[in-house]
């Protein structure tokens, strides 16, 4: 229980980080030609 | 009245068990919202547009928020320590939010003044308490590992950005037919969710008892050259030599990397001619993507490896990765991208490390105190950065030179910058005897509950 609260608790602030990375990796590809 | 309880420092005392790992989270919700000021460059065109007004004018709200930032944090973190983490994050929630309310009523009005009061004066309070809100905690939670602990907090700030720019984008293109329509309702829905992602992190954010420590931790019986086991009062310390070579430091590492960040977008496309805007756009990314990984990777590195030794490669190599930028940055793209890759890196790593750094020579007995006296740095840099860069390019491109010869420059008096930055960091020492508490403080408020080591 006490390990759900905690992957619960990262999943809240990392869910939205992995969104920004994302987006920010799709623009980055375009310095490589993706 | 209960409300305000509920926000003492009393009352955010961690239980017995507390596992000292939601400890970041609760950092990472505060950084990340309020890191959306590294991408209010997406607002600018649309208030260009609104208020009919030049680019410096809009360029003005950010001014104003960063340099907050820094006044806030200086004058503000003696109250955080005395209040704890929790009110301090609330205020700034508050601030944070209200900001955007308010800048948003002055754009549906047309006051460009109440943009920059919103947003630039009340928001950049909330930027300024909340950036050292969590610090001190999170070192006292991890006495063992203070670089990670603050590195990921900070690293949060960075990545704030990297979720606010096109959250916005597409916050702007949701709302309205153009984008200059959909300011108003895209600054509400901001304010929306970061009170609820702010709020969440007060919630979550705890002190650890007096007398903890995580299981197994035994400090070091010969401490490092420059940590101390002692503590310095926050006004104690700014009369310190030491505490003006750290904000020397800071000064110089940020300035430089300003010089790189305010310009990454054209220098790109004046060094090759054959890469696009849209190009240049995934470089900028790419710099984001730096900027926010230094700030982890160097500052947990800066456990093991040492706080001065870490700004000596910050501000040392980083000032050789300059003179080679401006030499040779031009020969090519991969060059050019991969040097200023780490010269950012270590540009994050030096916002991220100088809590641990404060935290060895001061303790944590009013660190974020400290740190935020230091963050005046910062806000100085803010205007020194962006000034000295558009200076010098300003003159060479008058003077007829352009291409990557319309950089150099401005890059070598950074490189100059970094070494004195270096030469400072060089020159510290520990804190003089004098300058220490007479009598151990209490660094927190005494619990009736036993302390038990959290789990790690």
């Amino acid at each position: 229980m006490r390990m759900l609260k905690i992957i619960t608790v990262w999943a809240v602030v990392a869910l939205p980080l992995a969104y920004g990375l994302w987006n920010t990796l799709e623009n980055a590809a375009q310095l490589f030609g993706g | 009245m209960n409300f305000l309880a509920v926000l003492s420092k009393e009352r955010s005392v961690a239980p017995a068990g507390y596992n000292r790992w939601l400890i970041p989270p609760a950092a990472l919700a505060i950084h990340l919202s309020i890191g959306q000021a590294y991408a209010f460059s997406v607002f600018k065109l649309p208030l260009v547009e609104r208020f009919n007004s030049s680019d410096t004018a809009i360029a003005v709200i950010f001014s104003i928020a960063i340099v907050m930032l820094g006044l806030s944090a200086a004058f503000g973190g003696k109250w955080m320590e005395r209040n704890g983490p929790r009110k301090a994050m609330v205020l700034a929630t508050i601030c944070w939010t209200s900001g955007f309310l308010i800048a948003a009523l002055g754009v549906q009005l047309g006051y460009l003044w109440l943009v920059y009061f919103g947003y630039g004066f009340i928001g950049g309070i909330g930027l300024g308490i909340g950036y050292i809100s969590p610090v001190s905690t999170l070192m006292r939670w991890f006495p063992d590992r203070p670089g990670l602990a603050t590195g990921l907090a900070i690293m949060g700030f960075g990545g704030g950005a990297l979720i606010a720019s096109p959250l916005s984008n597409a916050l702007l293109a949701h709302f309205g037919d153009t984008a200059v329509a959909g300011i108003v309702p895209t600054f509400i829905t901001l304010a929306a969710v970061y009170l609820v992602f702010m709020s969440f992190g007060a919630a979550l954010i705890r002190i650890p008892p007096a007398g903890w420590q995580p299981e197994g931790y035994v400090p070091r019986k010969t401490p490092q050259k420059l940590t101390t086991s002692a503590q310095v009062s926050a006004s104690a310390a700014v009369k310190t030599p030491q505490f003006y070579f750290l904000w020397i430091l800071l000064f110089c590492n940020i300035t430089a990397g300003i010089g790189i960040l305010e310009q990454a977008s054209p220098m790109i496309q004046a060094y090759f001619t054959n890469i696009t805007p849209a190009t240049a756009a995934g470089f900028v990314g790419v710099l984001s993507l730096a900027n926010m990984a230094g700030r982890f990777v160097w500052s947990s590195s800066s456990d093991r490896i040492g706080r001065k030794p870490i700004y000596l490669l910050y501000l040392g190599v980083g000032s050789i990765l300059f003179i080679i930028l401006a030499q040779l940055g031009h020969t090519a793209v991969a060059l050019f991208v991969g040097i200023a890759v780490v010269a950012i890196s270590f540009y994050g790593g030096g916002f991220a490390t100088i809590p641990a750094y404060l935290k060895d020579l001061f303790g944590t007995f009013e660190v974020g105190a400290i740190h935020g006296r230091v963050l005046t740095a910062w806000s100085a840099a803010g205007v020194a950065g962006p000034l000295i860069v558009n200076l010098i390019t300003d003159a060479q491109h008058q003077a007829g030179v352009t291409g990557a010869a319309a950089y150099a420059p401005s890059l070598m008096v950074m490189a100059g910058v970094l070494a004195v930055g270096f030469i400072a960091n060089l020159l510290i020492r520990p804190v003089a005897q004098k300058h220490h508490l007479p009598t151990p403080p209490p660094l927190d408020v005494v619990v009736e509950t036993a302390p038990e080591p959290a789990r790690q």
